[in-house]
């Protein structure tokens, strides 16, 4: 009998574990900076899949679809190799790729779509050139319009920060996200953030359907030797649809669709920054400058005082 | 033609453009020959070439062997083609740091504070500032990620050296309302030393700039950038040596102090490497002809004597005026 009850124990967590693990497990795109010689760093993209960030590299994908769109939206499209995603850009600069397979399992069809931003800093000088010559200032990569090639999408929004740098996120930004479906914005489904030391958080939409979250502090990160600390965190969405159909000849009753962002982020630069410490530097410069050149003035307005000697 | 307000509306319009033109999709470029702060990114209509060299040199040197060596020329080219259309009225017209200075000239002005000068016989030594900064700027990025003459690689922290100290960096982006530029970092010595250098030269910049006209631009590595181009450009500044007195008007209107405008009588092109181009020499000279702006070969702007007289009538009216208040 004590036998029977350890073994359905023990089944019972195995159970637990493989629910967890399954509910748990999401699929996203890596990039990786590999140096090939001389600080000479060369981009590469893979798919991974597993419990973030632990994960496996995904060598097949079900009837995909692999698209980068360009900063100004144009929209290239690529291959995918035994989990490798081709990275030869025609532009320098920036792009959103875009992956999305179907398949049907279980009468659902899936539809995942895994996102992420790619910063492309070489090109192919013949395409290339007039945009060279033209040059860019204007233009975020956040707050970009939904795109039409895929069904279900989240795009990040501009980050509300209180720091000094532009370009990234940091711990402590709040980054508001729109969920799209069909171009429409969806406005009660949620999204799950899960960083890479582990927090993890189920965000709900506000009344305008906005989903925003603070990035937390990676308080259980060593940043004693390197502020600048660099962490990962996954966002991912999933929406249902109760529609019945046929897809490659395979007859499913609803579609389940997943997305999934990946987003690097940095320790705040406000553990490292004083506001303060600059505006006080500056004022002391403005004042010890000014009261210097004054008593400066001031000595050489003086008027030499005439000394008489009594000549009797 | 009142030089000072048509100067000024250009002054206005232009810093407008740069400063908040990013807001009405104005987009120049990022190769520009003046300081359009790219740390002001969503209200810049364009980007300073200063930031984009720097930031272009911090590669290893085999990288410019390839896209990124002719992506580099691309940019050098275009951004000289700019020195070509303006010369150096990018920095008497255009730039927004220029500008910035001239309002707190003419603040001074109205406070009858009496302003300073630089001492001649440090003259030279000033001159060669802009130049170290330059050959520093250009370097030191380029050390970053190469290692030259068997030295280490540099810190990080000076990928890009001048953006660091510029007073542009804080001071335009808080034209914007953003004031999160005025900082110090104490992440690493570098970065430390860095960002406190740089909230000392803003500080250098708002008092200086109050005392002495033009106070920065004896400095600007952009002034001396520029000038390694200027020879070539269209818009040009002649000076018709048998025409000149020597009076010394020229001189005493130019906000650099620029000697040679009133004493060289030999040479025709007078752009010099502290030259803004703000044509003020011309307009105060008071020998028909002598002294001409001239733009691909056609005279734009040039000295008179009934433009001087009426110049002068004005200036005496503006001080009544002033006297009167």
């Amino acid at each position: 009998m004590y036998g029977y009850r350890k073994t359905m124990q023990k089944m019972t967590l195995v159970f637990l574990f493989c629910m967890i693990s399954v509910a748990n497990a999401g699929t996203w795109i890596e990039q990786r900076y590999v140096d090939k010689s001389a600080g000479n760093y060369d981009k590469e993209l893979y798919l991974k899949e597993g419990n973030f960030p632990q994960s496996e590299v995904v060598e097949n994908l079900n009837n995909p679809t692999l698209l980068y769109r360009y900063d100004y939206g144009e929209v290239f499209e690529t291959d995918f190799d035994h989990g490798k995603i081709n990275v030869n850009l025609p532009y320098k600069g920036s792009y959103h790729l875009f992956i999305q397979e179907r398949y049907v399992e279980d009468s659902i069809l899936h539809i995942k779509m895994y996102k992420t931003r790619v910063y492309n800093s070489k090109g192919n000088i013949e395409d290339s050139l007039i945009k060279e010559i033209r040059g860019k200032t204007v233009g975020s990569h956040f707050g970009k319009e939904p795109f039409e090639a895929v069904t279900f999408e989240a795009v990040l929004q501009k980050p509300i920060k209180q720091h000094h740098i532009n370009c990234c996120v940091y711990s402590g930004d709040i980054v508001p996200i729109k969920v799209y479906f069909k171009q429409k914005q969806l406005k009660n489904t949620p999204i799950v953030i899960t960083t890479q030391q582990g927090w993890e958080k189920t965000v709900n939409p506000d009344s305008d359907g906005l989903l925003s979250f603070e990035i937390p502090r990676n308080t259980y990160a060593d940043i004693s030797k390197n502020k600048r600390f660099k962490e990962q965190l996954l966002i991912e969405a999933f929406y249902e649809e109760n529609k019945s159909g046929i897809y490659k000849k395979k007859p499913y009753k609803k579609i389940k669709y997943y997305l999934s962002i990946p987003l690097s982020f940095h320790t705040s630069p406000l553990e490292y920054t004083s506001k303060s410490a600059g505006f006080y530097v500056v004022i002391s410069v403005i004042a010890v400058f000014s009261l210097g050149l004054y008593y400066y003035r001031r000595k050489k307005k003086k008027i030499v005082k005439e000394i008489w000697f009594e000549e009797d | 033609m009142n030089l000072n307000k048509v100067r000024f509306t250009i002054q206005v319009i232009t810093f407008l453009l740069i400063v908040y033109g990013g807001y009405i999709g104005l987009d120049l470029g990022d190769k520009l020959p003046t300081f359009a702060c790219v740390f002001n990114p969503e209200g810049t209509g364009g980007k300073c070439y200063l930031g984009m060299i720097q930031h272009d040199l911090d590669h290893p040197w085999q990288a410019f062997l390839g896209f990124a060596g002719i992506a580099f020329l691309i940019s050098l080219f275009i951004f000289v083609l700019w020195v070509w259309v303006l010369n150096k009225a990018w920095c008497g017209y255009v730039c927004p740091l220029g500008t910035m200075q001239d309002w707190l000239t003419s603040l001074r002005k109205k406070l009858k504070v009496k302003f300073i000068e630089y001492d001649w016989a440090n003259r030279e030594s000033i001159k060669k500032v802009k130049w170290i900064l330059l050959i520093l700027l250009l370097l030191l990025p380029f050390m970053v990620s190469n290692s030259l003459l068997g030295l280490p690689k540099l810190p990080g922290g000076l990928t890009m050296p001048f953006c660091d100290i510029c007073p542009g960096r804080m001071l335009i982006p808080a034209f914007v309302g953003d004031f999160n530029q005025f900082y110090i970092d104490f992440s690493n010595p570098t970065d430390l030393i860095m960002t406190s250098l740089g909230m000392i030269v803003v500080g250098l910049f708002i008092v200086g700039s109050f005392f002495k006209k033009r106070f920065f631009c004896y400095f600007c590595p952009m002034a001396a950038f520029q000038y390694i181009f200027s020879k070539q450009s269209l818009f040009k500044l002649y000076k018709d040596g048998s025409k000149c007195t020597k009076c010394g008007d020229c001189y005493n209107a130019c906000d650099m102090d620029i000697l040679e405008i009133a004493d060289d009588i030999k040479n025709k092109n007078l752009v010099t490497e502290d030259c803004t181009l703000c044509l003020k020499c011309v307009a105060a000279c008071p020998e028909e002809g002598c002294l001409e702006a001239n733009f691909a070969g056609k005279t734009i702007f040039k000295s008179t004597k009934e433009g001087f007289i009426l110049r002068m009538a004005m200036n005496q009216q503006i001080q009544k005026e002033s006297n009167n208040d």
